[in-house]
């Protein structure tokens, strides 16, 4: 039993990391999280009924460790961003920093998002879990998984200036 | 099928698209469409665009080996019928079965290997005993420097069936680093385990196989828990 659920959790990682960076500003935060969350599930393994969605057990722990972390939290310096600043020596400098700083701005709008627009983005449309999975993982209704969708990347568009009023034709420059 | 408004194509359906939750047929059958027809090309924009950049914008990178770890190795605490079933990680007591010629046997093997990297190193290594020696007057927790070679720290002092054995670390001048474990006979210290805790590639996992090496040695010479400086100073005396 215990094998087979930590490798379970083995292969829910990705899955996990994905939820943790959509509540965490940044992938070190992120992975600290899916790392408490692990020990803490591993740990209170029998409060976990046996045949229920793993996953969504984990995400219940990971989003009330994720609040109790930011009660006693201090601002940090995410290393996104400071992953952004560093200076770019040997690179084609001038094409590295527009797709940083397009990656930059994506994520900037990102972190606009409410929680649970954020939280279903990254689940389906990074981690490519299909729309009735996120919805039993999360457990809210598939209809509600597809309209927070929707409002999401709306919003999205209009920040990241996709929703461009004529159509573009093809090859041309923006 | 050969209506083109775009009043009959749903939000819902572009982002189903976008998203891969359309069947192949009927994605092909909206995809060709969406190619004839410019405001529901854009309209399609509106949902595809930032899937794209999302996942450029939150690529994962492999996942780190901690997180395997933690998986792999955190406790699992089992209650009511969960007690009976085997658990992976089990108390160190019972745990430690080994006999103690075959922890000695081990230890021997990891002795043995240490000593060889000394031998090979061009500055003379000082043997264990001879740090044991030169520590024995020094507290848990204190340093002490030995010229040309590195540092040598007092990790614990433990009351054993072989007497007293003490756990001292080591960092060489050349980086690398290790533990052992000496214990006293008479006035002279010998070595009874070294392990070392560098090497060229390995991360954790290693030094964490060291740390339970030592715990099950101690064991299997039934070590009382580490002195306090007290105790420690009257067993040395």
């Amino acid at each position: 039993m215990t094998d087979h659920v930590r490798q379970q959790i083995i292969e829910l990682l990705p899955r996990l990391r994905a939820f943790a960076r959509s509540l965490a500003p940044s992938w070190d935060q992120a992975d600290d999280l899916v790392q408490q969350t692990v020990e803490k599930g591993l740990g209170n393994l029998s409060s976990f009924t046996p045949g229920t969605r793993l996953d969504s057990w984990l995400f219940r722990i990971m989003r009330n460790t994720w609040i109790d972390t930011r009660r006693a939290a201090r601002p940090v310096v995410t290393i996104d961003e400071a992953d952004a600043s560093r200076p770019l020596i040997g690179e084609d400098g001038r094409r590295v920093t527009e797709a940083r700083l397009e990656l930059g701005r994506v994520r900037a709008a990102m972190d606009q998002l409410p929680e649970d627009q954020r939280v279903v983005l990254m689940l389906v449309c990074v981690e490519g879990i299909r729309y009735r999975e996120a919805a039993e993982a999360l457990a809210i209704p598939l209809g509600t998984v597809m309209s927070r969708l929707a409002r999401a990347r709306t919003t999205l568009a209009e920040e990241l200036g996709m929703t461009t009023q004529t159509p573009r034709k093809q090859g041309e420059a923006r | 099928m050969s209506d083109h408004t775009p009043e009959n194509v749903s939000d819902e359906m572009l982002m189903a698209l976008a998203d891969g939750e359309l069947d192949s047929e009927q994605a092909a059958s909206l995809a060709a469409r969406i190619e004839r027809d410019a405001a529901l090309a854009e309209r399609y924009a509106v949902f595809a665009g930032p899937v794209v950049a999302l996942r450029a914008a939150f690529k994962q990178d492999d996942i780190p080996s901690r997180l395997i770890a933690t998986a792999m190795t955190t406790p699992v605490e089992s209650a009511g019928p969960e007690v009976g079933d085997a658990p992976t990680i089990v108390s160190f007591r019972k745990r430690v079965v080994w006999p103690l010629a075959l922890a000695a046997s081990l230890a021997a093997g990891i002795g043995l290997g240490w000593g060889m990297k000394g031998v090979t190193a061009p500055t003379p290594t000082p043997d264990p005993s001879a740090i044991a020696r030169a520590v024995s007057d020094i507290a848990t927790g204190q340093s002490h420097e030995i010229s040309g070679f590195g540092t040598a720290r007092i990790l614990g002092s433990f009351k054993t069936e072989q007497g007293l054995c003490r756990l001292i670390a080591v960092d060489t001048a050349k980086g690398t680093s290790g533990r052992f474990l000496a214990c006293r006979t008479g006035s002279d210290w010998r070595l009874a385990l070294s392990v070392s805790d560098s090497h060229d590639t390995a991360f954790t996992p290693a030094s964490e196989a060291a740390t339970e090496m030592v715990d099950i040695y101690l064991h299997a010479i039934d070590a009382g828990p580490a002195l306090d400086a007290e105790a420690e100073a009257r067993a040395l005396r």
